[in-house]
């Protein structure tokens, strides 16, 4: 448990200390001035829009950080094998995939501390100075839901970018794979509920295809985080079973990965 | 070549004068491209994206997916604002788009407000988009459901500009019934009723609000009731 905590301390400091993730707070610190300028485009809802800005901030910060920063790091450790520098006795392998992902799950956290920081300050303003009017089911809970659901769906993606690493056999790999899963995450739930939807695209796709679609879906954990947050920013009233199990679907699929990178890092030839 | 003239001029003049050709396709590009766009009547907007590829990009960004669709509405509308003497075929085409991203938009986010307004305000006065406008207005209407404005809105565009009074009245009956509604939606449906269904059923749709609605609005609505009864009681 010790060596875990160390490495993921060991972690935590690495990861803050690249630029890119300075960058990246950066990013997130003036992301609510962008979405409150960008809001005043609009003419009525602008809180709403504010807080859209707000959540597509959230899920790309999650993969620009995973595929710039864990991709790099992962990188490094086990492509260019830094990572013999941990794998010494008492410390075990699942020690130390367990360690890197722990630490990342707290810089993940971290980031994710100060994105709700900007979007309740957001909603701060919007109840206190905005007429009702222009703010119509905005509340503490709207800026909460926008990081929870991000949060939760950066960390199943960054457990399947530790199970791509694993196998993968060096930064070039590892990013390419990695860059198609977020492609695949970012695109495929999104087509898929529009499938479900019978959208427009009925005549596009044929049943069997949607078929084959809805089979791969089961590969997936379900992104579809972004549909939550537009209900709370609605002030629609949705049911907390419905919050609670989108999340504990994620919490499963990031268990289910972690033990496959296991599996394979314990196998793999370094 | 290159490497004889590096040799024989300074390097510095060379590099100016790269400089200056690049200026000089700058400028141009900036006048012609320009120029060329506004000083005839067509229009070089393009459509929207598939919804289907616009859902892919904006994967689970969809609150932003429908702010773009309203960003471009605005962009498609300051086109038919700024070129007052576009080509009859492109100025329908340019409505068309409107319509388009404002059905997307709705797509992405159907409780969206900014689309029904704009459906209405926008599209109301265009004849081929009417119909399509109380169509995007009962969608945002079956989405937001503590909102009578839309509702209302959509039932008033259906009675006054399609003169379909049978739509009109399903519209504005169930604005009627919606937190907030003012007495100026129920006046209207009983009239609607009144005219299309008889004097009979527009009374018993007034009790029935007089008991759901607050008790400010009962005294307006017993005259409406007594002066139905009047008109009923005149045409035995």
């Amino acid at each position: 448990m010790k060596s875990i905590l160390e490495i993921a301390r060991f972690t935590i400091i690495e990861t803050l200390g690249y630029r890119v993730t300075r960058v990246i707070i950066l990013f997130v610190v003036f992301l609510p001035v962008f979405a409150f300028l960008f809001s005043k485009l609009f003419m009525l809802e602008v809180s709403k829009v504010q807080i859209d800005v707000m959540a597509a901030g959230a899920y790309l910060m999650g993969i620009v950080f995973i595929l710039s920063t864990v991709v790099t790091l992962l990188g490094n450790d086990l492509g260019s094998k830094v990572c013999y520098f941990f794998l010494t006795p008492p410390i075990r392998r699942q020690d130390y995939l367990l360690g890197r992902f722990f630490g990342l799950v707290v810089v993940v956290t971290l980031l994710y501390i100060v994105l709700l920081i900007g979007v309740e300050g957001l909603v701060w303003y919007s109840l206190e100075y905005e007429d009702p009017f222009y703010r119509h089911g905005i509340s503490w809970i709207t800026g909460v839901m926008v990081a929870w659901t991000a949060w939760y769906q950066t960390l199943s993606l960054l457990s399947v970018i530790f199970m791509i690493c694993t196998w993968a056999s060096g930064v070039a790999e590892m990013l390419v794979f990695s860059s198609s899963a977020a492609f695949i995450y970012w695109v495929f739930p999104a087509i898929l509920s529009a499938i479900q939807a019978k959208n427009d695209i009925d005549s596009i796709v044929s049943d069997k295809l949607a078929n084959i679609i809805e089979m791969l879906a089961w590969l997936l954990p379900d992104m579809t985080g972004g549909s939550l947050v537009l209900a709370f920013e609605h002030g629609i009233a949705v049911d907390y079973q419905v919050v609670f199990m989108h999340a504990a679907g994620h919490l499963g699929y990031t268990i289910i990965m972690m033990l496959l990178a296991f599996l394979i890092f314990m196998r793999r030839d370094l | 070549m290159f490497s004889a003239l590096y040799a024989k001029y300074n390097t510095s003049l060379i590099f100016f004068l790269i400089f200056l050709v690049g200026l000089s396709l700058h400028a141009l590009g900036k006048e012609w491209g320009v120029a060329n766009i506004g000083s005839d009547n067509r229009t070089y907007i393009t459509g929207p994206t598939a919804l289907i590829v616009q859902q892919a990009l904006a994967g689970p960004c969809l609150g932003l997916g429908a702010d773009a669709n309203i960003l471009s509405v605005f962009t498609v509308y300051a086109e038919l604002k700024d070129h007052l003497d576009l080509a009859d075929d492109d100025e329908q085409r340019l409505w068309l788009y409107i319509y388009q991203h404002l059905k997307h938009a709705q797509t992405f986010d159907p409780w969206f407000w900014d689309i029904n307004r704009l459906s209405s305000g926008l599209l109301m006065n265009q004849k081929r988009f009417q119909k399509r406008a109380v169509g995007l207005l009962q969608r945002g209407s079956n989405a937001r459901t503590w909102d009578w404005e839309t509702p209302f809105v959509a039932g008033f565009m259906a009675h006054d500009l399609l003169g379909d009074d049978v739509l009109a009245l399903s519209l504005t009956k169930e604005a009627s019934y919606r937190p907030g509604a003012p007495s100026i939606v129920i006046s209207f449906s009983a009239k609607l009723m009144e005219k299309n269904i008889g004097i009979k059923d527009s009374i018993d749709f007034l009790r029935a609000m007089k008991k759901l609605m607050p008790k400010l609005y009962s005294d307006e609505i017993n005259a409406k009731i007594l002066a139905l009864e009047k008109k009923q009681t005149n045409s035995y």
